[in-house]
């Protein structure tokens, strides 16, 4: 082995060396090719990953209302409580409570033994005085037929018609006590003073009553249409207009829409409470509307047919103030600022900065920013509004 | 060393004896040692976590958090960082220790501080929990709750009270509070229209229970003789006799709380919710605490659980999901499987080679007695029997047959020159003493590195090296006793050459034809060294040239931490849009999972549960790592069937790809299911997380923002994504504290109403109802049932009463939106942004560089006085791999520096670590070609290569500085030298590299390590046996014939 290489042996050895040379540098050669590959491939995909996939919503008109909720007491349209004029004890009563009554109908009668006297004391007064007042005239008469005669003095023939007069005078005034008592009689009969309901009973039989104490004996309601009364929060207040309906609801019908109409507002805003009084008007025809009951009432204001709405959720409050993320027609994103309007909640008005035909992106994420491209998802069938 | 030896021969028993000992011993500590997946990670943590129902994180942020964590600052010593989360209602501190705190110290300094600042913060405030733990403590196992007939609060109650506290009994389990289910508690449902028939507000219903719910004793009463304990109706017993209390006199009339609410037993409105393959259920995670072993909780809860069953009502299911017990069994038998095949394969070689069944048999009893000796001493020291450790015994088997092999082989060789057996052996062990000795320390040596190793690569391959350290020095010392006792026995009457003899049976022949080959294949390699001798400079030429060019390979491997696993687990994190209710996020996750079922046939996958929102109680909180912030996010844990067949990857990747584009507005993002991840990522829900720290809010965010959008764009980011989400949609109630004082009202008495409309009265009034029949106090809560405030006019219309008056809220309130944190984060106490990340098809280390460029990038649009990190398992990576590569080059060093003390030269010992490179070379070329990344074992497999390198190179130099010393020439020395040494340096590698064989060809987490050093050794041992010769000649070729001034190593030298 004097000069190997120059040896067959030699040669194959070069060649071995050779090819394993050769085969390192291929396989590194491929495999850096291939992560190449892979990394080209890997970046690919990446940006193919990078751009977020967005929900879109068109903008909407005259979804939801506003509901505004606030506590009221039911009153009659009128509602009378009943006294006693004359004193007496109760004799009898004739409705109770719940009892629908018609105008004039007795409620009940007061016995007054004493004021019957009096009626037949004034009656006799009356009689006396009539008989006084006739005899009179006819003196009167007499004597004025004597006049001329000399017979009389005239001063006696006017003072005989004087009397007369007097006596006739008399007379009236026993008539007008007569009817007096006559009147007050009367009201031993209590009776209904309109159509309605006796809401109270307060007197019983043999009770003394006595006008001077105030004591209510009955109490009647109309209830055809109820009177509504609500003390609107001053903050709350401007929406209200008269006309404008309301829908009333009691805690013991909770399935039953009640509707009023506002009626009148006290024009003045209450300096304890910090509250307008608002007067709505019911009708009752069912009678389901009791006096004194509490009610929720709901002022609904409708949204404005013309105004645009998006979802709650879509708006972005950034620095710049609220925005709208909006996707042009080259997928790209456009930072809309806009003016709030109402907000109903899940759908809030947009006031300015939209357009009906704008994609707006639902559930923008924090980092969302002018210029951003985007795969706008299809809507899924199931899926939210 | 020697007179060991010589005990050996002379007092045999000694030796058998301890073998029996190690045998004893080393049996007896691997029943005993706890069996681990990974070390303990003693790094602590503690993790504050306080409470206040319905706080927002702004202030939770500013009112709580803030306070508390100056507080920990300048009261608690060795704090290495400190890390907070504030969350709707918790806030959440964890404060990691400087390596070696005293933390029993460090716990009683942070409950002091907790105590200190609580007079600080929002008045009834609680102090908060105060938990610690280390990294290691993940979730080991899962306990469904589930029923066809029971409430989800009945099954949170069981859950709860009755089978948590039993639970708790098993050491090293740690058992947080339930996900899911409906928490137990007594409810005041107040009606608002009731409130407003009778002119009242929420504030008086809840100032009625706190003045009728009493608990206070009232005292005794001494009566003649006896003295009488009075008790008075302060607390009602019943839930019914709740509904009885009065509230308030209204216009002559009594109005009780029945008028107004319902009193009932009842949940308050539910914040998380879990889900098993979409039935409701409660979620009972089983935790590992400190150095418990998995293995010992996950089986000591599963006894316990038919005894709990026994206790339970029959229609409540409890089933077992997520064990990770099978995961670590199978990771622990794979590593124990692959060193028994590498053990046995090991000596079916040496058998081969030695062609002798008694020298076959001293090593195979040796090597296993080395192991048992390692696995005592690691057990005194306290380390589990895990992966690492047991890779690390794996790894030693080669080195271990190589230092038996030796010895014996050279009893042998003393043996056919005729010796008497003892006196054989006495001149054998003479003879090797000292290369032994120094290939024993270089091995030794080259693992120093990684004792050095800090944070959590420190904690995992420390106990590792320690295993092969340990391994080592037990075969060293074993083959100066045992193996001269057995070869005693053994070899004295043994037939040598039997090939030679007159035996000829298959084995015989076949050993035979062995020799034979083997011989020619010398002869092959003495004509190769011969020639690359005579061309030696182009030869060494051509050699660097290849090594370094190999080199260039360096940048196209990729770097990991660790190298990934298929655990047939995939964890989702979904985050719906900030802000949606519950019930939206489970139809949402229903169909997600929906999606996922279309993805994943049904045939492989096992169950999938899904877990919405953040745990009830604050001690659970701390324990969510996977960055769930509110109901808004859930977590969805898909586990496949065992043995699926299409990779995980895939379909994680096909999920990443359909997912975002199905569910636009929601993120997703991949988090690790494993516990090894888990583990390594210590707490984070991604490996990168870039955090922009600094004040400046809003600039932080918008810059933050920018960053994100770059660095999405990086090849081969997945999920990149922004944790601290500040789009919270909020509503402002601004009340007209002016208009209020007319109305003689105050800003308390809205709060009060309102609070205790939305958030129920628990955090500010805090009463308890005892249910005498189970003995639980159960909180009472006076809230409007959130059916009730359904919309803003809803809102509007709440009574508010104070002073006398009465008003509803939109009265006195304007309402206006707006958007609000719904995180806050702090790190070291300043603000901060995480961004976080994972990779998907290429390296950490790539996305990471990629990002560092990037960050550079955009370096001068920082806010000022912000600053840009990247953290997480990516830093940890670097600082391990700047720790190895330093450690590599000192190991060099101190190995450089061991053979100049050996050789006494300053320039042998240069050639031999000149054969490096090219082992360096071996390893990039083997990673390069079978598609593994750099990680920490593959490193770790070169520092081992590094030592195996060295030690085979110093054999063949010391043999050749022998024949110098007898006066041959640089050249003959040199080719001699590489002829005489060509045996043992096979041997030693073919051992190590069959070693590492199954270890390589395994999917495990230590598959790189095999593969490296197989590569490594392969190129290696090429270096050593022509590369090595040639540099010798080369440096010796000036001179004729070295002085022998010194007593070099004198080796055996073979046939």
């Amino acid at each position: 082995m004097t000069n190997p290489s120059h040896t067959p042996k030699g040669r194959k050895l070069r060649l071995v060396g050779a090819s394993v040379l050769v085969l390192a540098v291929a396989v590194a050669a491929s495999g850096i090719a291939s992560r190449a590959h892979n990394k080209a491939e890997l970046a690919r995909q990446t940006t193919d990953l990078a751009i977020p996939s967005v929900a879109v919503v068109s903008p909407r008109t005259g979804e939801g209302s506003q509901d505004m909720v606030l506590p009221g007491t039911i009153d009659a349209f009128y509602e009378a409580s009943i006294h006693a004029r004359v004193g007496g004890y109760l004799k009898d009563w004739r409705q109770d409570i719940g009892a629908h009554v018609k105008a004039g109908q007795l409620l009940a009668e007061i016995d007054a033994p004493e004021l019957d006297q009096e009626l037949e004391q004034a009656k006799a007064d009356y009689a006396t005085a009539q008989a006084n007042a006739a005899l009179a005239a006819l003196t009167a008469k007499r004597w004025q037929a004597l006049q001329g005669t000399e017979s009389v003095s005239q001063q006696s023939i006017d003072e005989h018609s004087a009397e007369a007069e007097a006596k006739k005078a008399a007379a009236f005034a026993a008539k007008a006590n007569l009817d007096r008592l006559q009147a007050l009689i009367s009201f031993k009969r209590i009776v209904a003073p309109f159509a309605g309901v006796v809401t109270a009973r307060k007197t019983d039989i043999g009770d003394l009553i006595t006008p001077a104490s105030g004591q209510e004996l009955f109490s009647v309601a109309d209830t055809h249409e109820m009177r509504i009364y609500v003390h609107v929060p001053q903050a709350m207040s401007a929406m209200l207009k008269p006309g404008m309906t309301a829908i009333v609801r009691l805690p013991q019908y909770p399935h039953h829409d009640f509707k009023a109409r506002l009626d009148t507002t006290s024009n003045a805003v209450d300096k304890a409470s910090r509250s307008l009084l608002v007067e709505l008007l019911a009708p009752n025809a069912d009678g389901l509307l009791s006096p004194g009951a509490y009610g929720e009432v709901h002022f609904r204001l409708p949204a404005d047919k013309g105004v645009l709405q998006v979802p709650a959720s879509a708006l972005l409050f950034r620095r710049e103030g609220t925005q709208l993320a909006v996707v042009g027609a080259d997928n790209r994103i456009h930072l809309k600022p806009v003016e709030l309007g109402r907000d109903f909640g899940t759908v809030i008005e947009i006031r300015g900065g939209l357009s009906p035909s704008d994609r707006v992106v639902d559930n923008p994420s924090d980092s969302i920013a002018e210029g951003d491209e985007v795969r706008v998802a299809a809507p899924k069938q199931d899926g939210r509004s | 060393m020697l007179a060991i030896v010589r005990i050996a021969l002379s007092r045999p028993y000694t030796f058998i004896v301890l073998a029996v000992l190690i045998l004893i011993f080393g049996t007896l500590s691997w029943i005993k040692t706890p069996t681990d997946i990974f070390p303990d990670i003693g790094i602590p943590v503690v993790s504050v976590v306080w409470t206040y129902n319905g706080l927002p994180p702004d202030d939770m942020s500013g009112r709580v958090v803030y306070y508390y964590e100056r507080a920990l600052s300048s009261q608690v010593n060795d704090i290495q960082h400190i890390e907070s989360q504030s969350l709707p209602g918790y806030g959440l501190v964890k404060v990691f220790f400087q390596p070696g705190v005293n933390i029993n110290a460090a716990l009683a300094q942070i409950t002091a501080a907790s105590q200190t600042v609580l007079k600080l913060l929002p008045a009834g405030i609680t102090p908060p929990n105060i938990l610690s733990f280390n990294a290691s403590s993940v979730p080991i196992l899962q306990l469904a709750l589930s029923s066809p007939s029971l409430s989800q609060t009945s099954l949170y109650d069981y859950g709860q009270n009755f089978i948590r506290p039993q639970l708790s009994t098993v050491a090293g389990a740690a058992i947080p509070s339930p996900f899911g289910g409906k928490v137990r508690q007594v409810q005041i449902d107040i009606d608002q229209k009731a409130l407003q028939a009778y002119g009242l507000a929420a504030g008086d219903v809840s100032r009625a229970l706190a003045a009728q719910n009493q608990v206070t004793p009232v005292g005794t009463e001494k009566i003649g003789s006896a003295e009488y304990i009075d008790q008075l109706n302060d607390a009602p017993e019943t839930i019914a006799a709740l509904n009885d209390l009065p509230v308030r006199k209204v216009n002559g009339a009594v109005v009780y709380m029945h008028d107004v609410s319902t009193v009932h037993d009842g949940s308050p409105p539910q914040v998380n919710m879990v889900r098993v393959n979409g039935h409701h259920a409660v979620m009972m995670t089983v935790m590992k605490s400190g150095s418990a072993s998995t293995l010992d909780v996950i089986n000591g809860v599963k006894s316990l659980l038919p005894k709990i069953e026994e206790s339970l009502p029959r229609s409540l299911h409890l089933s077992a999901v997520g064990d990770q017990s099978r995961f670590v069994t199978d990771a622990v038998t794979g590593v124990i499987r692959e060193g028994v095949i590498a053990a046995s394969l090991t000596g079916l070689m040496i058998l081969v080679f030695l062609g002798s069944w008694r020298s076959t048999l001293i090593i195979t009893i040796s090597i296993p007695l080395a192991i048992l000796a390692s696995i005592t001493a690691l057990s005194v020291l306290g380390q589990t029997i895990n992966v690492m450790t047991l890779g690390g015994l794996a790894l030693a088997v080669g080195i271990l047959v190589d230092d038996a092999t030796v010895t014996i082989e050279n009893i042998n060789w003393h043996l056919e020159q005729g010796k008497q057996i003892r006196v054989a052996i006495m001149d054998g062990a003479r003879q090797i003493v000292v290369p032994a000795t120094v290939s024993l320390l270089c091995i030794c040596i080259v693992f120093v590195p990684l004792f050095g190793l800090g944070g959590v690569s420190g904690f995992l391959f420390r106990p590792m090296a320690e295993a092969v350290v340990f391994a080592m020095i037990a075969s060293y010392i074993l083959s100066r006793t045992l193996v001269p006792t057995l070869a005693n026995y053994l070899l004295a009457g043994q037939n040598l050459h039997p090939a030679h003899g007159e035996k000829k049976n298959a084995f015989g022949l076949f050993l035979q034809a062995f020799e034979a080959r083997f011989e020619a294949v010398r002869l092959g390699y003495m004509e190769l060294l011969n020639l690359a001798l005579r061309h030696r400079r182009v030869f060494v030429g051509g050699f660097v040239a290849v090594a370094l060019l190999s080199m260039g390979l360096f940048p196209f491997l990729g770097q990991n931490f660790f190298p990934p696993v298929d655990s047939g687990q995939i964890k989702l994190h979904l985050r719906v849009p900030i802000g949606t209710r519950i019930e939206e996020t489970a139809r949402l996750c229903d169909e997600v999972e929906k999606s996922i079922r279309q993805i994943i046939p049904p045939a492989e996958l096992e169950n999938i549960v899904d877990n919405i929102g953040l745990p009830t109680t604050g001690s659970t909180v701390a324990y969510v790592n996977s960055g769930t912030i509110g109901v808004d996010d859930a977590d969805i844990l898909i586990t496949l069937k065992e043995g699926h067949k299409g990779a995980t990857d895939d379909y994680v990747d096909t999920m990443r790809r359909r997912l975002p584009r199905e569910f636009p507005g929601s993120t997703f993002a991949f988090l690790p299911a494993d516990i090894v991840t888990q583990i390594l990522n210590f707490g984070l829900p991604a490996p990168l997380d870039l955090q922009v720290t600094g004040n400046r809010l809003r600039a932080n965010r918008t810059y933050a923002q920018t960053l994100l959008r770059r660095v999405s764009e990086v090849p081969g980011i997945a999920d990149p994504r922004i944790q601290e989400a500040f789009n919270a949609p909020t509503l402002t109630l601004t009340a007209d504290r002016s208009l209020a004082a007319e109305l003689g009202m105050t800003e308390h008495d809205v709060t009060q109403s309102v609070q205790n409309t939305l958030a129920g009265s628990l955090q500010t009034e805090p009463t308890f109802w005892l249910n005498p029949k189970n003995g639980v106090s159960y909180p009472i809560v006076v809230q409007m049932p959130q059916p009730q405030t359904d919309s803003l006019d809803k809102l509007a219309v709440l009574p508010i009463s104070g002073g006398g008056a009465h008003q509803v809220l939109g009265g006195l309130v304007r309402v206006s939106r707006a958007a609000s944190s719904a995180v806050v984060a702090h790190y070291n106490v300043r603000p901060v942004i995480d961004i976080y990340a994972a990779t998907r098809g290429r390296d950490l280390g790539a996305v990471a560089a990629d990002i560092q460029k990037i960050m550079s990038e955009t370096a001068s649009a920082v806010p000022r006085g912000s600053s840009v990190v990247l953290r997480g398992q990516v830093s940890t990576m670097t600082s391990a791999y700047h720790q190895l590569y330093a450690g590599l080059a000192f190991a060099i060093v101190l190995i450089y520096l061991l053979i100049v003390v050996n050789f006494q030269s300053w320039i042998d010992p240069f050639v031999i670590v000149s054969a490096l490179p090219a082992a360096l070379a071996g390893i990039l070329w083997m990673l390069f070609t079978t598609h593994t990344t750099l990680s920490v074992p593959a490193l770790t497999g070169a520092i081992m290569c590094m030592g195996v390198a060295t030690a085979n190179s110093i054999l063949v130099i010391s043999f050749a500085r022998e024949r110098m010393a007898d006066g041959v020439d640089a050249l003959t020395a040199a080719a001699e030298a590489g002829f005489t040494r060509f045996r043992p340096v096979l041997m030693t590698a073919l051992a190590m590299i069959i070693g590492m064989l199954p270890m390589a060809l395994s999917a495990e987490q230590n598959a790189p390590l095999g593969r490296a050093v197989i590569g490594g050794l392969v190129f290696a041992t090429g270096a050593t046996l022509f590369f090595v010769p040639i540099m010798f000649s080369l440096v010796h070729g000036g001179k004729k014939a070295a002085p022998a001034t010194d007593h070099p190593v004198e080796g055996p030298s073979h046939d």
